[in-house]
């Protein structure tokens, strides 16, 4: 309905190969991990500039740090998953499967709050409430979508509760940990 | 014959063309010297120590020097003397030094208390610790001596205005600008200042690295300003209001919960206490959203390239003309249209942002609350959830997103 006949013939297409998804989904993310947090780099190049330190504001010195920063982030969201997963005896859902979804729900995340965060550009003032209450309720949006998805893949009416219980309470945990102490 | 006449043109050119150019020389050389910007900064420049970093003798002898010059020009002159933290001088043992802040004013005869502040600070960072080369070096041209000259033309083309304003006028030359957690020398004085005093100022203008940089600029707030807009109008649009600044969380300077290039100067100390400011500097803001001098780094401020050759070499008459501009307009708002400028300024106090949205506690509170009504949504959900669960199924979903490709699939989706 959204792409049309082109774009269901290029999702059926995909569905098929998992590689080629993952690296599409990664990219994405990379793009929009630089969308979301460019107001924050273009600040620290102007402290370093501030500081006498000269900065590569080169557009590969921007792609540099979407690929390092998407690879801290998979690589972290990788092992905290795996762990949760198998702490929480949750074999029902296929990790790589979920994997996927979970950095596409990412990129949607980054997406949205990067598109909000340009606001910032135009009145600083904003980023007092924004920087904490943007990626808050992006966020919240995107953790509900995706455990909708999850619910409708892999869950049945018994184990729903369970899984929703849990995801929320990592949810909630990671939040608080990344607006309070990170 | 035609090699002679070849030889002969060429020799000609040769010679106009260095004739051009010792024209064009001669030319710059006179400009530079007739206009009265210059002529401060470099008798500042010439007529004082180099190092004039807080704690030396320079600051002290420069404070002298602003004082005596302040007072042959008919003005009334106070001294503040405080003590200021060294923090990031180096080769001191000591943790405190003396410093003072220069006060001179022009009283209306009007009797009135409302009075416009103009300062630049007179400190450099000659001493100080620079991350590339340790001690910063130059002599402070551009930083800030480029603002004195600034603030000592208008003092001067204001003492020989013979008639009167409906305003006091106050000129402060501020110490300890550089040092410490910096704006040591505004912080005292508006610390000193009684609360009618501080409500009685107008407007606070402040001068700081003006002679460099792409473009000038006048900044009153991370919102727009009256009174910036006053003065980008008044300079015919060779001043502009930075409309994009450079921000964010977590690199806090003291000021504001966020970054900010235009928050670092002396006029931070009146914002803060809810008076309104009007900040001159040089720069560009345009490149990357940061402050920059020219071409995307900084090459003078703070460096040993903060001399007034530099200054010559790099940017010829421009940098003068950047420091006459702001004078200009400093002047003709304050002095030439003093009524334009006090209807320009009179509500000035309410385009500054209200403590409120910069209070992170503020916006943490706010995000308790979020996260407390995302808790109960998510419980009233879950018992949703768990209400289904009694009476639902436990089958076992084998859906999946991907699928095991077959041949034909394999190379369809290659192609």
């Amino acid at each position: 309905l959204i792409f049309g006949r082109i774009g269901e013939k290029m999702l059926n297409l995909l569905k098929k190969n998992y590689g080629r998804t993952l690296w599409i989904v990664r990219i994405v993310l990379a793009l929009t991990i630089l969308l979301n947090d460019l107001f924050s780099i273009n600040t620290f190049y102007g402290l370093m500039e501030m500081m006498g330190i000269s900065t590569p504001r080169v557009w590969y010195a921007y792609l540099f740090y979407a690929i390092i920063t998407l690879l801290i982030t998979e690589v972290f969201a990788r092992i905290f998953i795996k762990f949760c997963f198998n702490f929480l005896r949750i074999y029902f859902i296929p990790y790589n499967e979920f994997m996927v979804l979970f950095l596409a729900t990412l990129a949607l995340n980054n997406l949205v709050s990067g598109l909000v965060k340009l606001l910032y550009f135009v009145t600083p003032v904003i980023a007092v409430f924004g920087e904490i209450l943007i990626g808050f309720v992006t966020s919240a949006v995107a953790f509900f979508i995706l455990f909708l998805v999850v619910k409708k893949l892999y869950l049945n009416d018994k184990n729903a509760p369970f899984v929703f219980k849990w995801f929320t309470i990592i949810f909630l945990f990671v939040n608080a940990l990344f607006a309070f102490v990170l | 014959m035609k090699k002679f006449l070849l030889c002969f043109m060429l020799s000609i050119s040769v010679l106009f063309a260095s004739l051009c150019s010792n024209v064009a020389y001669a030319v710059q050389e006179t400009d530079y010297s007739s206009y009265q910007t210059y002529v401060w900064l470099e008798r500042f420049l010439n007529e004082n120590d180099p190092v004039r970093t807080t704690g030396t003798e320079g600051e002290a002898m420069a404070a002298d020097w602003l004082e005596n010059e302040m007072q042959s020009m008919g003005y009334e002159v106070s001294v503040q003397e405080f003590d200021a933290s060294l923090e990031g001088v180096s080769g001191v043992k000591e943790e405190f030094a003396k410093s003072k802040n220069i006060i001179a004013q022009k009283k209306s005869a009007s009797n009135t208390q409302d009075t416009v502040v103009i300062c630049a600070h007179y400190d450099n960072a000659a001493k100080m610790f620079n991350s590339v080369s340790m001690e910063s070096g130059g002599e402070g041209a551009l930083d800030n001596g480029s603002g004195v000259a600034v603030v000592l033309t208008v003092a001067q083309r204001l003492s020989a205005f013979e008639g009167d304003l409906p305003y006091n006028v106050t000129f402060v030359f501020f110490g300890a600008e550089e040092v410490g957690s910096g704006m040591m020398g505004s912080e005292y004085y508006v610390s000193n200042l009684t609360q009618q005093q501080k409500d009685s100022i107008l407007l606070v203008i402040n001068v700081d690295t003006i002679a460099s940089g792409d473009n000038l600029y006048v900044w009153g707030e991370d919102i727009a300003t009256p009174q910036a807009d006053y003065f980008a109008d008044i300079s015919d649009g060779k001043i502009i209001c930075p409309s994009v600044a450079s921000v964010s969380m977590g690199f806090s300077v003291g000021y504001r919960p966020y970054y900010n290039i235009c928050h670092m100067s002396d006029h931070m100390s009146f914002l803060t206490e809810k008076i309104p400011v009007a900040f001159f500097f040089s720069g560009n803001l345009s490149d990357g959203f940061s402050y920059v001098e020219n071409a995307g780094k900084v090459d003078i401020q703070h460096t040993k390239n903060d001399t007034l050759e530099y200054l010559k070499q790099k940017h010829g008459i421009e940098f003068v003309n950047n420091m006459e501009c702001v004078a200009n307009a400093i002047y003709n708002g304050v002095v030439e249209d003093a009524e334009g400028f006090a209807t320009a300024v009179e509500n000035a106090r309410d385009f500054i942002v209200s403590d409120f949205w910069l209070d992170m506690s503020n916006a943490y509170l706010i995000f308790v609350v979020l996260l407390g009504a995302f808790a109960v949504f998510a419980y009233n959900y879950h018992k949703k959830l768990k209400k289904r669960a009694v009476l639902g199924t436990a089958e076992v979903k084998n859906t999946t997103v991907f699928e095991r490709p077959d041949e034909e699939d394999i190379f369809t989706f290659r192609s």
